[in-house]
């Protein structure tokens, strides 16, 4: 499932009132399938673009980047929605859980966008996540730890092969910050989902195998 | 494109808010719904004005009628006969049966000039084929389907078919079916004689004249225009005010809308992390909204026949009795109802949805959506509803003063009262913001900013107020002005007592000596039909009386204007020529026959569709010569016109039609009138209903936003009650300041309605009058209805738990 990412040369600027600024000057790295990346920087060094234009949200200036056969430059604006509903996962530091939906229908449906429903998995996950008895409670009856496992439980439950985390678990106090890291990434090594987790917390980045650290818009 | 899991996740929020579902149903239920009950009642209406004109009495036919008598014997319609007059019998009668008239018609089947009415709905057969057999079989009758209903079960034996082509309460057949619905003496012909005999097309040449014929006389069809003119000001009034509700009723939906929308933002926006992309969302919130709209349409176009049937009753008998007009109580289902109320419905939410699509369009997914972003966005939002309010007035604006036709008048309305509707949040806002200049001490302060801060909220809720107030204002304006006007006008223009119309000049002399002795004067009206402008009208000639000089109401006039009329050296022309042709008094009006005269007064003619012009009797003997004295008014003491009405018809057999009783026709009218003001304040009722509705949904949904911003000033030690009390005073000065500004939007309303709509549809213009103590009233009903909307979320509020205060205050927002 999961394949191989590979980016270069990739620039990046945005235009604003007081004239272009570069970004992403020239990034250059690649992942193999299912390896985990923590990417680390000071605040406002790229990290979240970079992760954006991964997770073809965002476009980019010039350079390549691949995904597998994917060449995501050339990807329609369909093509691109596609490329996110079945082959990423992504997570913010908001949780972005449907309000309307409870935690079960929450966890399910990216999987079921994605037709790649495994209720074996689900209920794997919820167990792991420590979810199961809350599968009937609604987001706002929730607290934040919990909201975030939900949401790392809905990225899981459909097996991307990569997922994109921003800051995961920058809303949550450092004891439940360190759980809900460690269960994330150890499930994705578990799936052999590749993933890439952008992080301020050295701390953290530490307990993944592979740091890459972004400063003035290229790879340190 | 379509995918059902996109869907019901979007679907999943309605389930999680309930109420808020109600609430847009009910919006979409009230659109349509008094969209579809007023097109109810309009069509139902205007269907039997139809039916009557094309069925019966086909306007475009002459008749002969008797001289003398009430009928025609059957001799003298076999005389005509034989002497060349092609004519088909007509037997005419009302009949009393349970509660209620039903008009019994014989007819001559092969002859009857309207064959329509012979077809049976059931049957697929031509007339034709239909009628050779009805030959063999006799006694069938012909009734609209309630009619036959009504008819089967009281008693009235065999077939009775039903047909599409006669109008209510209206039962047709051959003669010899006659038996069947009247006692037995009157419905043989042979004895009775005939009502009258219908003047068929393409009568012979040699035949002989109608005069040699003593007891017969040409009756020209009758002009029934006049009746039409003014039961098309009542539809117009319905419509105006369908019109208005819609309008009203969409704002709710465009609320509740918009909220949704604001709701989601946070679902539209993970459901496109997750890969779905903008089309496909827009797609699929479109079909949501397609789903919702037909649910709430198709709800209302049910509701609505059920409003129309409701009404209906008394909009037919003030049209019956008003207008004489034959309407039906009881409604039949329409399929064009369903089609053009879900139409309507569908266009109402794709304009409500229109500006939440573009906002979710134009979104990008990582876009922050925090409470600064929305509170920009809700400025933004502000500034361009304020654009295009200002936009709206100016094309009102150009549009009365530009503007020609009655559909201008009608955008001109919808410019005037949207405009007015959007410009109030900024209106309200400036009014707060110069009183909190004024304001002293930190809880006034805190009030009045809170109130600038909840207004965003309340603005559609109090938006829906404005309107369904000012719409309030402005139509009972026009009905008001309609009513004192109308009436008043009645009053005077039926001065006289009795109004008499005989069939031959002897008979009038010979009325003239009869009445001469028993009443207080007899004044003959002619008429001529000449050209005035050059447009085809009526001269009357009046005799000098104190009718005229005392009671004809007068628009505008010289002093000296009746002394002239009368000395033949002035006219009077009605309303309707001096507008279409801008005629004022002291300019000079044009007569066929080279003549010309002085306009010394111009009459308000309501009703009348034509042009018409009055001169004094003596100048009108001595251009037209040649016309019969034939119509009089009798001036007698009111108590004694019944008896002279009596009199009459004993002396001279001088049939119903002839003989008008003016101060009976003047009570019923205005009993009429306060009838039509029962559907006018029923649905004015419904509209101010639906802005309660809107209110209460505001503030509802406000309450819910409420506590995060509320939880502090409880920490700070303001008691649950005392906040309570404030949110309910916030929303009843909210109220009363949107009442206020619905007077003068209301006035120019009315102003509009009389002004530009009556005049274009109807050529006259009605003076405007308004009542302050309809203000007043209107006033207390939008804070009452302030205060039935804030009653329950502030009870709710009042009894908040202490730990859910607890909760907001102190979680970090
Ligand atoms: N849409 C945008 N328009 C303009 N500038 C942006 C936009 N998004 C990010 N930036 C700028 O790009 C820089 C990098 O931002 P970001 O990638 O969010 O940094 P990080 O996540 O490392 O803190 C910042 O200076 C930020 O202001
Ligand atoms: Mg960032």
């Amino acid at each position: 499932m999961s394949a191989p990412l590979i980016l270069k040369h990739v620039r990046k600027s945005f235009s604003t009132q007081d004239g272009p600024i570069d970004v992403l000057e020239d990034v250059t790295f690649s992942l193999e399938a299912g390896e985990l990346l923590a990417i680390t920087g000071e605040s406002g060094s790229g990290k979240s673009t970079l992760l954006h234009i991964i997770g073809a949200l965002e476009t980019f200036d010039a350079g390549e980047i691949r995904y597998g056969d994917l060449e995501l430059s050339s990807l329609s604006d369909t093509e691109r929605a596609q490329f996110r509903r079945s082959m990423v996962g992504i997570i913010f530091q908001q949780y972005n859980l449907v309000p309307s939906l409870d935690v079960l229908a929450n966890v399910r449906l990216h999987a079921r966008l994605a037709d790649r429903e495994d209720g074996d998995w689900t209920r794997y996950l919820l167990d792991r996540l420590g979810l199961e008895t809350l599968a009937g409670r609604y987001p706002e009856q929730l607290s934040g730890g919990q909201q975030q496992r939900v949401a790392i439980a809905r990225t899981l439950a459909a097996k991307p092969g990569l997922i994109l985390a921003d800051e995961p678990t920058g809303n949550l106090d450092e004891r439940s910050s360190g759980t809900v890291f460690e269960l994330m990434s150890g499930l994705a090594e578990e799936a052999g989902i590749s993933l890439i987790v952008v992080t301020h917390s050295n701390e953290l980045a530490g307990r993944i195998s592979r740091n890459l650290h972004l400063h003035a818009g290229r790879v340190a | 494109m379509i995918d059902l899991r996109v869907i019901s996740v979007l679907l999943s929020h309605w389930r999680k808010h309930p109420f808020q579902l109600a609430m847009l149903l009910t919006g979409l239920f009230l659109a349509s719904g008094l969209w579809t009950g007023v097109e109810a009642i309009n069509t139902e209406a205007r269907a039997s004005y139809a039916l009557a004109e094309a069925a019966l009495a086909p306007p475009r036919f002459a008749s002969i009628v008797s001289a003398r008598t009430r009928t025609i014997p059957v001799e003298t319609y076999t005389r005509l006969q034989t002497s060349g007059w092609r004519t088909s019998p007509i037997f005419e009668k009302r009949v009393r049966l349970r509660d209620r008239y039903i008009r019994v018609i014989g007819v001559d089947v092969l002859t009857y000039p309207a064959q329509d009415v012979f077809q049976d709905v059931t049957s697929q057969e031509s007339v034709q084929g239909f009628l050779t057999r009805l030959i063999g079989k006799t006694g069938t009758l012909f009734a609209d389907a309630p009619t036959a209903a009504f008819l089967t079960r009281n008693g009235v034996a065999g077939e009775i078919l039903t047909s599409n082509s006669l109008p209510p309460k209206t039962v047709l057949g051959d003669f010899s079916a006659l038996a069947r619905l009247l006692p037995g003496s009157e419905a043989d012909i042979s004895g009775s004689g005939f009502s009258r005999l219908i003047v068929l097309e393409n009568q012979p040449r040699d035949q002989v004249p109608l005069r040699e014929f003593a007891d017969v006389i040409l009756a020209e069809p009758e002009d029934q225009a006049g009746t039409a003119e003014l039961t098309d000001s009542f539809h117009l009034n319905l419509t105006a005010f369908g019109f208005l509700s819609f309008l009203v009723g969409l704002f709710v939906v465009y609320g509740i809308i918009a909220l949704s929308f604001e709701q989601r933002r946070i679902v539209f926006r993970t459901l496109r992390l997750l890969g779905v992309s903008r089309r496909q969302l827009i797609a699929s919130l479109s079909i949501e909204l397609l789903v919702l709209a037909t649910i709430g349409g198709i709800l209302g176009v049910i509701g609505g026949y059920f409003l129309a049937a409701l009404l209906l009753p008394d909009v037919a008998a003030t049209l019956e009795s008003l207008y004489r007009a034959n309407v039906s109580g009881s409604l039949t289902f329409r399929w064009q109802w369903l089609v053009s109320g879900i139409a309507i419905t569908l266009l109402g939410t794709a304009l409500a949805s229109a500006s939440g699509f573009v906002e979710t369009a134009r979104s990008s997914i990582l876009e922050e959506g925090g409470a600064y972003a929305s509170r920009t966005r809700l400025f933004r939002l502000s500034r361009l509803q304020a654009i295009l309010a200002l936009a709206l007035l100016a094309t009102f604006a150009v549009l009365v003063v530009f503007g020609q036709g009655l559909v201008a008048g009608f955008a001109a309305l919808a410019c005037l009262l949207i405009g007015f509707a959007l410009a109030l949040p900024s209106l309200l806002n400036w009014i707060i913001a110069g009183v909190s200049t004024f304001a002293r001490g930190p809880l006034a302060e805190w009030f009045l900013a809170d109130a600038r801060f909840v207004l965003p909220g309340l603005s559609v809720a109090l938006m829906a107020l404005l309107m369904a107030a000012s719409a309030n204002i402005g139509v009972s304006t026009m009905v008001g002005s309609f009513r004192t006007t109308f009436i008043d006008w009645l009053d005077k223009r039926l001065a006289a007592e009795v109004y008499l119309s005989t069939r031959s000049t002897d008979e009038a002399i010979a009325i003239n000596e009869w009445l001469k002795p028993r009443v207080d004067a007899v004044l003959p009206i002619m008429n001529e039909r000449v050209r005035l402008s050059g447009e085809p009208g009526d001269m009357y000639g009046v005799a000098d009386h104190a009718t005229y000089r005392r009671d004809w109401p007068l628009k505008a006039s010289t002093e000296d204007a009746w002394d002239r009329v009368f000395a033949g050296d002035g006219v009077l022309i009605n309303e309707q020529l001096s507008l279409r042709y801008d005629l004022a008094v002291g300019d000079t009006l044009s007569i066929e026959g080279n003549h010309a005269l002085e306009i010394v007064g111009i009459y308000p003619d309501y009703g009348n569709p034509a042009v018409e012009a009055m001169i004094g009797i003596d100048l009108f003997d001595s251009w037209y010569p040649d016309t019969p004295r034939r119509r009089f008014v009798v001036r007698v003491d009111p108590g004694r016109s019944d008896e002279i009405i009596r009199g009459l018809q004993e002396a001279f057999g001088l049939p119903d039609a002839n003989i008008a009783n003016q101060t009976e026709v003047k009570q019923l009218s205005q009993r009429i009138f306060e009838r039509t003001f029962v559907v006018t304040a029923a649905l004015n009722v419904l509209t101010l209903g639906v802005a309660v509705f809107a209110l209460l949904t505001s503030l509802v949904i406000l309450a819910t936003y409420r506590l995060p911003q509320l939880a502090p000033l409880w920490a700070m030690g303001m008691t649950r009650v005392q906040m309570a009390w404030f949110e309910l005073l916030r929303a009843l000065v909210l109220a009363l300041l949107t009442g206020l500004i619905a007077i003068p939007v209301g006035l120019l309303l009315g102003w509009v309605l009389l002004a530009v709509i009556n005049v274009e549809a109807f050529g006259w213009r009605l003076p405007f009058q308004t009542d302050p103590r309809d203000w007043v009233l209107l006033i207390a009903y939008s804070v009452l209805a302030a205060l039935l909307a804030a009653a329950y979320p502030t009870l709710r509020l009042a009894q908040v738990s202490p730990s859910t205060l607890l909760k907001q205050a102190s979680d970090a927002h």
